[in-house]
């Protein structure tokens, strides 16, 4: 394979922007700014009190600096923490007083929302900036006793359950990130299944970043009750831009005995030029909790956007035989930027967790996985797999695997193991003589090479993350 | 922890230089957990629960009871960290210019530190500095015998800190075997701090082991800084169980093509040791290697750490890095912990890294029990096995008997069945 480097790269796809007038909170971090969101959102007081804790907290936490890719300095006082288009001051009751130029935005993206919405068969709940401005599949949910709404709905609707469970997973005094997301967070989903329940539908939300120099900070609180099962989709896209923008979600997800949550990422945000101006900054917090027996919490994640994805989607498995699981597929190229990977933490007896996690950075692009696994005294015969191979394009490029593996107890295994390769030449050759360009052969070995984590996406995600895999990669084989 | 350290020196030059990196050292102290160097061995805490005072005084070296090695060998003997007598004779040279073996000098030590002078326990080394050896091993001599480096501890040590250095230069096409063999009688707890600058020419070899020969209570950090160029190998085997408590790290920087850096341990850790080895292996260079085996097994509350980490820079294709490292917990009480590293920025690479840790396979037990063997007996076999393994690839047979009857004598078979 020769070095040449075609500049081919397909443009973003979903960079466009929607000119909607937004209505925005006063610039700048501060307690007003809090005060100002909490008003605006009709919150009750403890929320407002937890907002001005965590602020309180925040001031003196430090911006981390351990990981791999540095950013230029955030100016926390530059930014707007809130942004609501206008149009749903009154919010619409149907489908029909939503703005058009909103539809016509999701339509674009290709979100289900309309009459796509019986086809694809998917509820969905999507959030424009930060306020929700359309719920859908809400009827048949509710009869099965399913709450799928937007955390601010479920804050005013069912404060009990958000008081119990919000900030049970990511405590206000995490990080600097989640604490930051704690006191100025604006909406997110919020999803409680009662006991015994299966979710008949995969649950979806597709995030926008759109207003400009709006910080983005969702957050979505995922409760799986007893004997309960759902499984929750993420897809996000976000407009063209050259100012760095930054996301620093928290996801809290908790399964109570027997429960099993499921949780699939698509993410696809603007991940700059192929100069590197320009990018999401994706620093997310997700964890979740095993709380109970028997519960399951499986992530999966396709990460091919942002300028820089950070996180580590985490299980704390608490009840005893409770699994997480981790599958992952980062794809960094050009400049962009990948440190991501998983904490499993044992406490429970007879826990198991299971990492599958594939990096592949072309172009000048750094990819790291980051990963923990602790297993603790208590948490006898527990059992640990992880897997990270890691592909190379070009030797501009970097991959980086950091695991951090600590065994307490001799009655527990852990296994690692973890490789770092180019595209085998006798594949793509085999792929060439069969008719197939490079391109097509590069993209068919890395989807195979991604395969196993791409069959645990449900369907109506896995071909769109197939056809990702490939745009993302466009333009990086010669 | 109280900290007694007195500096002087003949010049004033070396005395401000002292002065300068202790107050540097005092500023950042002793390592802590919140280093990610030190993550798994918090040093200040290590120390400040086992020492109520740190001194560096003077101490007169007793002389120590001579042990020999019951084999042909060449040796280099240190006691309390200084150079005290070395011995070339079973070599038969002809020509005394094929080694040179000085006392180590503290301008000399500064030649190799300025590249670690952000690493406080460098900072430390240069401002206590006490002296150890320079040897300087000429181009094309071959070593027939091994080199012994008897490093023996006598006398009360009580609260001491040593800090020394070691240089070991091989020039081009030289070839030699050492061996570091430590002895300890000394009483009280003491703390050795010593950096190592190794250094290996074209088509240079070198193969280093180190083993002790008793149990010894005191604590040990050494940093080994090695530099390999064209052709050049270098292998390091680190036995040091019965240690209470050991850092060992290596720096190995494989700075010319064909060049091949190898690390092998294998440590059986008893009642509350902790031992830690850390490696960071460098490919800066096209068609280099690296090999890296780590088997802890670990008992009775022990913890025992692997932080290895593999750089493959962006010109350096063709690298073939390997590297595994295995924990065997025998009881619920001991720990293992890793952070197996990599960090590539080359494409053409072949590099992987494995790592397990769990308790003796039950199969195996059952396969040994199952053919008349005892259990205990079982147990110590599968240990015996699994420690042994890393001694495959030496050749040499003398080595290899010193080894095995290492394990034999620091390896305890004792074991709580659950």
């Amino acid at each position: 394979m020769s070095d040449k480097i075609i500049d081919t790269n397909k443009e973003y796809k979903y960079g466009f922007t929607t000119d909607i007038e937004s209505f925005k909170a006063p610039k700048g971090l501060s307690e007003e700014t809090i005060k100002f969101i909490s008003k605006e959102k009709k919150e009750p007081k403890w929320l407002l009190d937890w907002r001005l804790k965590a602020y309180k907290r925040l001031k003196s936490l430090k911006e981390p600096n351990w990981q791999k890719p540095k950013y230029p300095k955030i100016d926390y006082q530059d930014l707007y923490y809130y942004s609501a288009p206008k149009s749903t001051k009154d919010k619409p009751k149907s489908l029909a007083e939503v703005d058009p130029k909103l539809i016509e935005t999701y339509k674009k993206l290709g979100i289900p929302l309309d009459e796509q919405k019986r086809l694809s068969g998917v509820a969905v709940d999507a959030v424009f900036d930060s306020v929700s401005v359309a719920t859908t599949f809400k009827g048949e949910l509710t009869k099965k006793g399913i709450i799928f709404c937007s955390i601010s709905e479920a804050i005013q609707k069912h404060p009990d359950l958000v008081k119990k469970y919000l900030g049970s997973v990511i405590p206000l005094t995490d990080h600097y990130f989640a604490t930051l997301n704690s006191a100025v967070f604006t909406d997110g989903s919020f999803v409680y299944i009662p006991p015994n329940v299966r979710c008949p539908m995969e649950l979806s939300t597709y995030f926008r970043i759109n207003a400009s120099q709006t910080g983005q900070f969702e957050r979505t609180l995922i409760i799986a009750d007893k004997g309960s099962y759902v499984s929750y989709l993420e897809g996000c896209t976000a407009p063209m831009r050259d100012e760095n923008q930054l996301h620093a979600a928290n996801v809290e997800l908790v399964a109570l005995d027997d429960a099993e949550i499921k949780y699939s990422t698509v993410q696809n945000w603007y991940p700059g030029d192929e100069q590197g101006k320009g990018g999401i900054y994706n620093f997310v917090t997700k964890r979740g909790a095993c709380r109970g027996k028997n519960s399951k919490i499986s992530w999966t994640q396709v990460e091919t956007g942002s300028a820089i994805t950070w996180k580590y989607p985490s299980c704390i498995l608490q009840g005893d035989n409770s699994v997480g699981e981790f599958y992952s597929i980062a794809i960094t190229n050009n400049y962009q930027k990948a440190d991501t990977g998983t904490k499993m933490v044992h406490l429970g007896k007879n826990t198991k967790s299971k990492i599958i996690s594939k990096g592949i950075s072309a172009g000048k692009a750094d990819n790291t996985y980051r990963g923990l696994v602790d297993i603790n005294k208590k948490a006898i015969n527990s059992r640990n797999y992880t897997q990270c191979d890691s592909l190379l394009m070009g030797n501009k490029c970097g991959a980086h695997t950091v695991p951090y593996i600590k065994n307490k107890n001799s009655s527990s295994t852990i296994e690692h193991e973890a490789t770092t390769s180019k595209i085998n030449e006798e594949q793509l050759f085999y792929c060439n003589q069969r008719g197939l360009n490079q391109e097509e052969a590069v993209s068919l070995i890395v989807n195979g090479f991604c395969k196993e984590v791409l069959q645990q996406l449900p369907m109506e995600f896995a071909v769109e993350a197939q056809k990702l895999v490939s745009i993302s990669l466009e333009g990086s084989v010669g | 922890m109280e900290l007694n350290f007195k500096i002087k020196d003949k010049s004033d030059e070396s005395l401000k230089l002292r002065e300068a990196n202790l107050s540097t050292f005092k500023k950042k102290g002793f390592p802590n957990k919140k280093e990610e160097d030190w993550k798994f061995t918090d040093l200040e805490k290590v120390l400040s629960e086992n020492f109520k005072e740190l001194h560096n005084k003077q101490i007169d070296n007793k002389k120590p009871s001579i042990q020999d090695l019951k084999i042909s060998h060449n040796s280099i003997t240190l006691v309390n960290g200084k150079l005290e007598s070395f011995d070339f004779k079973s070599e038969n040279l002809k020509d005394e210019n094929y080694f040179k073996v000085n006392e180590f000098h503290l301008d000399q030590h500064l030649n190799f530190a300025n590249e670690l002078k952000d690493n406080q326990m460098q900072n430390l080394n240069t401002a206590l500095h006490e002296g150890g050896f320079y040897l300087n091993i000429k181009s094309d001599y071959k070593f027939k015998y091994p080199i012994v480096i008897y490093n023996y501890f006598t006398g009360v040590l009580k609260n001491k800190i040593i800090n020394n250095s070691e240089t070991i230069t091989m020039s081009k096409n030289s070839d030699a075997t050492i061996i570091e063999y430590l002895i300890d009688e000394s009483e009280g707890n003491f703390f050795k701090n010593t950096f190592k600058y190794i250094n290996l020419e074209e088509n240079a070899s070198l193969n280093y082991y180190f083993i002790n020969k008793n149990e010894s209570n005191n604590f040990f950090y050494e940093f080994s800084k090695v530099e390999l160029l064209k052709n050049s190998n270098f292998k390091k085997y680190l036995f040091s169980s019965g240690m209470k408590f050991g850092k060992f790290e290596s720096n190995i920087k494989l700075n010319g093509m064909n060049s091949c850096g190898e690390v092998y341990s294998g440590l059986f850790l008893g009642i509350n040791n902790h031992q830690e080895i850390k490696t960071n292996i460098q490919h800066l260079k096209p068609n280099c290697q690296s090999h890296q085996d780590i088997k802890n097994v670990l008992a009775a509350g022990s913890k025992g750490v692997f932080q290895g980490k593999v750089f493959v820079d962006s010109i350096a294709q063709k690298t073939n890095a390997y590297q595994l490292s295995k924990g065997l917990l025998l009881d619920e009480e001991s720990e293992f912990s890793t952070k197996p590293e990599l960090e590539i920025y080359a494409d053409d690479v072949k590099c992987s890294h494995g790592s397990t840790s769990g308790n003796i396979d039950k199969e195996a037990l059952f396969y040994l029990k199952a053919r008349g063997i005892k259990e205990k007996e079982a147990i110590k076999m599968i240990i015996k096995g699994f420690l042994e393994s890393v001694l495959e690839k030496i050749k040499d047979k003398d080595i290899t008997d010193i080894l095995l009857n290492h394990f034999n004598k620091h390896i305890k078979y004792e074991y709580r069945s659950n």
